[in-house]
């Protein structure tokens, strides 16, 4: 629902922004060789990946007498914001990668995929050194962010605050008319056309991708967290966060310092949300994570989590998260959603379901819907389709494009958001879980 | 998760016991007679679809002589089933109508029926007999029920409850819910037209703090309410939470007057570090604005302040502020 990403642009202007929140100590010089690694098609600006590989590319800059033997291994191993090579893309993931560059400065392509466990927790924290082969001695240094969703419970106080800043910069920005789609394309008259059918699941999926895609258009070291619904969240349900216990009426208490306190929805300001569980201690009221994954086999069986945990979830609270029509004017609702949709992808990862046109991992029936349902089909509202049977209006715009990549296209399908892992080469949606790794 | 392919077969691995579990959790349930034995199968189970098991746990449901509490358990573990059948659905919300039902149960049933509002076709084709019910219950004798029909009306914008709200909190003997809570509801409605009833309650120095509070968020885009909000973000006799759900009021609704009286609150030294905090905050939040970012005064100023202060949060929101207003200033250039 925004504009096409300008990917280099915002990232310096975000990266200084980033800085500004969390005074940092300044960060190792980079070392500077006669080589130019590309990751992701780009040899500038800032580098962003998760676990599934990205294309990457290496040469060198100047003209030596003969090729150059080269190690790549991680700039700092005893850090968050590691990496692993792949020769190949769907190759074995190894710490270290030798290669040859030719003296005529040739590009030798190889893969890198963020480690599992061990994913950023600041911008361009990681990265890739160059080693002149056999030795220690670094010729070249490339800084990147692992970027995964994480657990929200997890993160540290600056990974929150940055989430925080950039998801009420949205809120706030032009008048609050950037966060007016994501209220518009989840109200009551879109209601039909995202819930309750075969696309529900593929629907929220693109819907949260979006909301991130926007968000890293504020500051692209954010990732959207994901509320784990099943276990106690005490980091989450506080003043700093998602805001605190209610004191009064049912409105969380947010702390002076937190952006959300200014938060507002379709003229209502603040955040109505009572728990109705004890959020230090329990979760929601919802079906336990192991339980979800029994629900079954294939799709038909799994998607019946619509109700339990989703609709679960949204009702162990009082409050605007309740209702689909006024759901996503609360920002827990994306965190909630985050979840669900990676309770959806652990699902695809135990039985290795990633193929749209396979009836077990993507089944567009039973169906209520003449279109929207199908692999093939593209979704509102980033379609721009309005009319009978879809809603009147189309809020926002296509889905925020990544310079490097059209994946998921500007007018996704519901198939192309099955193998969002990248699973086949070309298809990955560019978002990863922390703990669903690239297998 | 060193090895991602060993971690992926320890979770199948898991996955598997866990589906041996359930088939001997769902065979309990199958077998099980008496009301004590049920229980127990329906607390362990963790959802039923089996279709005989569906029919068995809806039986029970609908049983009036069975345990509130087997009959609560049975609905919750078959909610989803619930949901793809239409008579189910009227059967459960037969039971919300009933006020000869036991009150927790017809609680669950309401907790079951907006859950199935988010995922059943046949939930909403009974979309509107819901509101009926709905509608009835704002008169049942259970304040919980009558609370929570109130709420799921308002969020759907139902004119009839707005009504009702409007006329408790003119007449309290007409209340649904405290008057905190119906101005609250009201206000999701940007529409409804309470306004001037909200304005006198939050005018009226009687009002007690919380509902002043659900007052000032309600009235922060009424452009009638402006000086009484901007008096209650300045006045420091009022109480912190006035003060600052004042503020956020003004930021919201009348952002220029909000900047104004915002700068003079942060270097008012003896004013309290809460609303300062809070409104410096706000100031550093503020999307690019030259009266806000580009006011040498003021830059000056907090620089000073952040040097002198040994309140953290002050200190941490005069950095942010600072680092904005470096960036806005360079960006000009």
């Amino acid at each position: 629902m925004g504009s096409i990403t300008k990917k280099d642009q915002t990232a310096n202007t975000a990266l200084d922004r980033a800085r500004r929140i969390a005074i940092h100590p300044p960060p190792d010089p980079v070392i500077t060789g006669p080589f130019a690694i590309t990751i992701n098609e780009s040899a500038t600006g800032n580098a962003y990946v998760g676990y599934s590989p990205c294309a990457c590319s290496i040469r060198v800059t100047n003209t030596p007498a003969a090729d150059v033997q080269v190690t790549l291994q991680n700039r700092n191993t005893a850090a968050g914001g590691q990496v692993q090579f792949r020769t190949t893309y769907a190759g074995a993931a190894q710490d270290t990668l030798s290669l040859t560059l030719p003296a005529g400065g040739a590009a030798v392509t190889f893969f890198i995929g963020g480690k599992p466990g061990f994913a950023s927790t600041q911008d361009q924290d990681g990265g890739i050194a160059v080693l002149a082969n056999g030795t220690s001695t670094r010729l070249h240094e490339k800084t990147l962010m692992v970027r995964v969703r994480k657990n929200a419970n997890t993160l540290t106080a600056e990974e929150r605050d940055r989430f925080l800043y950039a998801f009420s910069d949205l809120n706030r920005r032009s008048g609050g008319n950037l966060y007016e789609p994501f209220l518009d394309s989840h109200d009551l008259a879109a209601d039909p056309e995202i819930h309750r059918r075969p696309a529900f699941l593929p629907w929220h999926r693109a819907f949260i991708l979006d909301l991130e895609r926007s968000l890293q258009e504020i500051d692209p070291s954010v990732a959207l967290p994901y509320w784990k619904f099943d276990e106690p969240a005490p980091n989450v349900f506080t003043p700093d966060f998602m805001g605190g216990e209610p004191i009064n009426a049912g409105r969380v208490t947010i702390n002076e310092t937190n952006p959300l306190r200014v938060w507002s929805a379709r003229g209502s300001t603040g955040i109505a949300r009572r728990p109705l569980f004890t959020t230090a201690t329990s979760g929601g009221i919802v079906m336990a994570e192991a339980d979800v994954m029994t629900l079954g086999a294939t799709f038909t069986d799994f998607r019946i989590m619509e109700n339990d945990p989703h609709g679960a979830a949204h009702v162990s609270f009082e409050g605007t998260i309740t209702d689909p029509g006024t759901a996503s004017g609360d920002p827990l609702f994306f965190m909630l959603h985050c979840n669900v949709d990676r309770l959806w992808a652990k699902w695809q990862m135990l039985r290795n379901l990633f193929t749209a046109t396979d009836v077990n991992a993507y089944a567009p029936t039973p169906t209520t819907r003449p279109i929207g349902d199908a692999p093939g089909d593209t979704m509102w509202p980033w379609n721009g389709v309005t009319g009978s049977p879809r809603p009147s209006s189309a809020p926002g715009g296509a889905m925020p494009q990544l310079a490097f990549t059209s994946k998921p296209s500007p007018q996704v399908t519901v198939g192309e958001t099955i193998d969002y892992l990248g699973k086949t080469q070309g298809n990955s949606n560019f978002f990863n879980y922390d703990d669903l790794p690239f297998v | 998760m060193n090895d991602p392919q060993e971690y992926l077969n320890r979770l199948q691995q898991e996955l598997k016991d866990a589906e041996a579990k359930y088939a001997l959790l769902l065979e309990n349930f199958k077998t099980a007679t008496d009301s004590a034995a049920l229980q127990k199968a329906l607390e362990a189970i963790p959802f039923i679809k089996d279709a005989q098991a569906v029919q068995k746990a809806m039986a029970l449901f609908n049983d009036k002589q069975e345990q509130p509490v087997v009959r609560r358990l049975a609905l919750q573990k078959i909610t989803g089933a619930i949901g793809d059948n239409k008579t189910y659905v009227e059967n459960i919300l037969a039971v919300l109508n009933d006020e000869t039902a036991p009150a927790e149960l017809r609680k669950s049933v309401l907790t079951a029926l907006q859950t199935l509002d988010f995922s059943s076709n046949a939930m909403i084709a009974k979309r509107s007999d819901f509101k009926v019910v709905l509608r009835k219950l704002l008169d049942d004798d259970d304040p919980e029920l009558k609370a929570m029909s109130a709420e799921k009306l308002a969020l759907q914008k139902d004119e009839y409850v707005q009504r009702r709200l409007l006329k408790g909190l003119q007449e309290k003997d007409e209340s649904l819910v405290s008057a905190a809570k119906a101005i609250q509801l009201l206000a999701y409605d940007a529409h409804a037209n309470y306004y001037p009833v909200v304005r006198s309650i939050l005018s009226n120095e009687a009002t007690d703090s919380i509902t002043k509070v659900e007052a000032i968020h309600a009235l922060a885009f009424d452009q009638e309410s402006k000086p009484l909000l901007q008096n209650l973000m300045q006045n420091k006799t009022q109480l912190k939470q006035i003060r600052v759900s004042s503020a956020t009021a003004m930021e919201l609704g009348h952002v220029n007057d909000f900047i104004a009286a915002a700068k003079r609150i942060v270097l008012d030294e003896d004013d309290y570090d809460d609303i300062r905090i809070a409104c410096l905050s706000s100031l550093a939040h503020q999307p690019d604005k030259d009266e806000v970012f580009n006011d040498d005064q003021f830059v000056q100023k907090i620089s000073l302040a952040k040097n002198l202060t040994g309140i953290k949060n002050l200190k941490k929101m005069s950095e942010l502020y600072l680092g904005k207003a470096r960036t806005f200033r360079q960006n000009k250039k």
